[in-house]
């Protein structure tokens, strides 16, 4: 049998049978890296003696066969692993070495996992493209012209191309569910707050950034619910706390009510994008799920992005240096009063007080109720993930600099922050699942939003989407 | 809990005549609010311990940011000797790895930019004007306050950022100790005193005048770093007015804190009802 792109629980179903060793399973992802990375660039760190060394104590010692026993698999870049630079992108962070690795890749290797190596990012992780100067582009593996999304970018690759079996990520503006829908992967951002960040850091901190999360990609739902378990317990340098996640709301179509917002006017999203949603609706309907393509939580959605994109600024505030606030502060001052626009609304943060932010923390924390009213109504909410799917290259300038053409029309690239930003904003959780391909084979994905620790029921519905609309799909010519 | 939230400023919360009874609050009212409580499971440790025998306890008088009135210093050293002879493990010296003066600079400006919500554009505009017109070293009161009320968000974080690491040094001092005892204020009920802005009011510690807000460094010693800290009464002033001891917990650790003061209650002091109201 070739494991190249079972699942990760399938994987360690066969690692624990003993019908594959986890060495043996661990060196055919490493001859596939080895193999065919060139093309695509996405593992770019590797571990390997350790991750061996690791594999053949799994071996031999039979027991801890944990959810992930022998699943090799890969984390994105920005976490730390003992021995290796954490970068972000920056050239000058390559003399750095992490002295231990993340908390989240401890648990993992709790349970079985063999990490063998680090996936691209973004610089700064600042984009939905993953290119930087210490190690260069990634390719998507369904389209090389194309970007796997950022900035999980190079992790998406990887788990899309059958480099691994699981990868970890994450999330502050899309940049889990992003790759995950440009890779035709399923992903999941956890509730905010939920798994513990610790290690996932260019620097050192103690406190945690607002909106980010940590969480994983996978070609299978119940994947993401086997990482989901073991990263979702407080860190016992914060708290003694427990956390207990509610089971799924339902297991079955017919008890689930699924609200569906495929499009907002004056947020362009892609006619095929939409059109696929909309079939997906009409799929859960003769499903027996109770669907509506009207109800919508009571805010005004084009608020609540602007009221994002501030706090998105704000969270990221604290790692600007003065060479960047200086330019923001030029901008803001040339700013007109009436521009609207994400950029504008990312300039205009610049230097808000906190009294600023506590006025629009506590709209947040208004809408946040918004939701849960809505949650109580409908069990998860099917949008999507962003405007389109995957962008081809465009790594001229900067991000805000940038436009993109959606449905004939031009927007601004940060525009379309608008489908990852209405929910991560508000700490909601959030799988992705993949629907479908596009006319240019590419794939989409889409977005389904639960309330405040109802992970279990969004990653549930990708399950459930999974049996009866569409699994995950190797990109072709990756065998 | 979100620990990058705004500071958990102090929490009004029922107080019963008995530290017994004290034991209930925590269990009626702990717990998360709906948004949150799907997840999140609040199950407060036991006491660390039943009884003073054995019990590790840190003691701290005094601060150079804040002098204490003897009233207080006094029965809580002698509460401290009572202590080591119930079989209490009792250190005079052993305090937190942090700088206690940052901590209170940060507690203050903090707190101000947590209340600053409640300023109008005018205020804000005054106290940004009064900040940058002060050293910005300036440690007094005034001038911690002018650029609290006008800190900018990213500043916040960054103070946050050390608040968090101070809160690590605490959960380090816990592993060691089970409670920290201190004053939870500088003096006694200080006589009414309505005039002028409270930045500029003093009270009588020791037969001389000091700044009402310098005794903020022993609410924040706790507060900040969001410890639970119990009162229980320690004793009376010459003249007559009730003085308490401020007793610290770990995180979560608001059993042990209680079960403290129910001891206290049993072997040092019970609540005494004020004279005359029978």
């Amino acid at each position: 049998m070739n494991p190249t792109f079972l699942p990760a629980w399938r994987l360690a179903e066969l690692t624990s049978s003993g019908e594959i060793g986890c060495l043996e399973l661990l060196d055919h992802y490493i001859a596939r890296v080895e193999r065919l990375n060139g093309r695509i660039n996405a593992v770019v760190v590797r571990d390997l003696d350790r991750a061996r060394q690791r594999a053949r104590t799994l071996d031999s010692s039979g027991r801890n066969k944990g959810a992930l026993f022998g699943v090799p698999m890969t984390v994105k870049e920005s976490f730390d692993l003992a021995g290796f630079p954490t970068t972000w992108g920056h050239e000058d962070r390559k003399p750095h070495r992490a002295e231990t690795d993340a908390l989240a890749v401890q648990r993992l290797e709790q349970i079985g996992a063999v990490v063998f190596g680090k996936t691209n990012v973004p610089v700064s992780l600042a984009d939905w493209q993953s290119y930087n100067p210490v190690y260069g582009s990634t390719n998507n593996p369904w389209h090389h012209a194309h970007t796997p999304g950022g900035s999980s970018g190079g992790g998406a690759a990887a788990c899309a191309a059958g480099f691994g079996g699981l990868e970890l990520g994450s999330d502050i503006g899309g940049s889990i569910r992003v790759p995950a829908h440009y890779c035709g992967l399923f992903g999941h951002k956890p509730t905010w707050a939920l798994c513990p960040p610790r290690g996932h850091w260019m620097v050192n901190t103690a406190a945690v950034t607002d909106i980010s999360v940590i969480g994983p990609l996978a070609r299978s739902a119940r994947d993401l619910a086997l990482a989901l378990d073991v990263i979702a317990v407080p860190d016992p340098m914060d708290s003694d706390l427990a956390i207990s996640l509610p089971p799924p709301r339902a297991k079955r179509w017919s008890d689930l009510r699924v609200a569906v917002w495929s499009h907002e006017p004056g947020h362009e999203t892609d006619s095929e994008t939409v059109a696929l949603i909309d079939d997906l609706a009409r799929h859960l309907e003769t499903e027996g799920a109770t669907v509506s393509r009207t109800a919508r939580p009571e805010f005004d959605a084009t608020e609540a992005f602007r009221l994002y994109i501030t706090l998105l600024d704000a969270a990221l505030s604290g790692r600007l240096s003065e060479d960047v606030l200086d330019r923001k502060r030029e901008k803001k001052a040339q700013l007109r009063s009436d521009d609207m626009s994400s950029d504008a609304i990312f300039v205009r943060a610049t230097d808000l007080t906190h009294r600023e932010w506590l006025r629009l923390n506590e709209r947040r924390h208004q809408i946040r109720r918004i939701w849960t009213a809505f949650f109580r109504q409908w069990d998860v909410l099917l949008c999507p993930v962003i405007a389109t799917a995957a962008l081809p290259h465009m790594q001229e300038g900067n991000p805000w600099e940038r436009t993109h053409t959606v449905n004939g029309r031009t927007i601004a690239y940060n525009d379309m922050l608008f489908w990852p930003g209405i929910t991560c904003a508000f700490h909601l959780p959030a799988s992705v699942a993949p629907i479908g391909l596009s006319q240019a084979g590419l794939p989409i994905g889409v977005q389904i939003v639960g309330p405040m620790h109802g992970d279990r029921t969004t990653i549930a519905v990708a399950g459930m989407l999974e049996q009866s609309w569409r699994a995950f799909v190797p990109p072709p010519g990756w065998d | 809990m979100r620990i990058d939230e705004p500071i958990s400023l102090p929490i009004s919360r029922p107080v019963s005549p008995a530290a017994k009874a004290a034991a209930e609050p925590p269990d009626a009212i702990a717990g998360p609010e709906e948004i949150e409580a799907a997840g999140w499971k609040f199950d407060l440790a036991p006491p660390r311990a039943m009884q003073f025998q054995g019990l590790r306890v840190a003691v701290m008088l005094d601060h150079p940011l804040s002098e204490v009135d003897a009233a207080i210093t006094g029965r809580l050293d002698a509460l401290a000797s009572f202590l080591s002879k119930q079989g209490a493990r009792v250190s005079a010296t052993a305090r937190p790895d942090y700088d206690l003066a940052l901590g209170h600079r940060l507690y203050i400006e903090m707190l101000r930019a947590t209340t600053s919500g409640r300023l109008d554009d005018a205020a804000v505009d005054h106290w940004r004007a009064e900040a940058a017109r002060l050293r910005a070293d300036d440690a007094s009161y005034y001038a911690m306050m002018a650029r609290g009320h006008s800190m900018l968000h990213r500043d916040f974080l960054l103070g946050n950022e050390l608040r968090q690491r101070m809160r690590r040094a605490w959960a380090a001092f816990f592993k060691e100790w089970d409670v920290f005892l201190c004053p939870p204020a500088a003096s006694a009920a200080q006589p009414h005193d309505h005039v002028g802005e409270r930045w500029e009011r003093t009270v009588e510690v020791n037969g001389h005048r000091v700044p009402t807000t310098d005794q903020m460094f022993w609410a924040g010693i706790s507060c900040f770093f969001l410890l639970p800290a119990t009162v229980a009464p320690l004793g009376f002033t010459p003249s007559g007015l009730p003085v308490g001891v401020q007793i610290v917990g770990p995180q979560f650790g608001d059993r042990t804190t209680i079960q403290f003061a129910r001891l206290m209650e049993r072997s040092w002091q019970a609540f005494d009802p004020p004279p005359g109201w029978d």
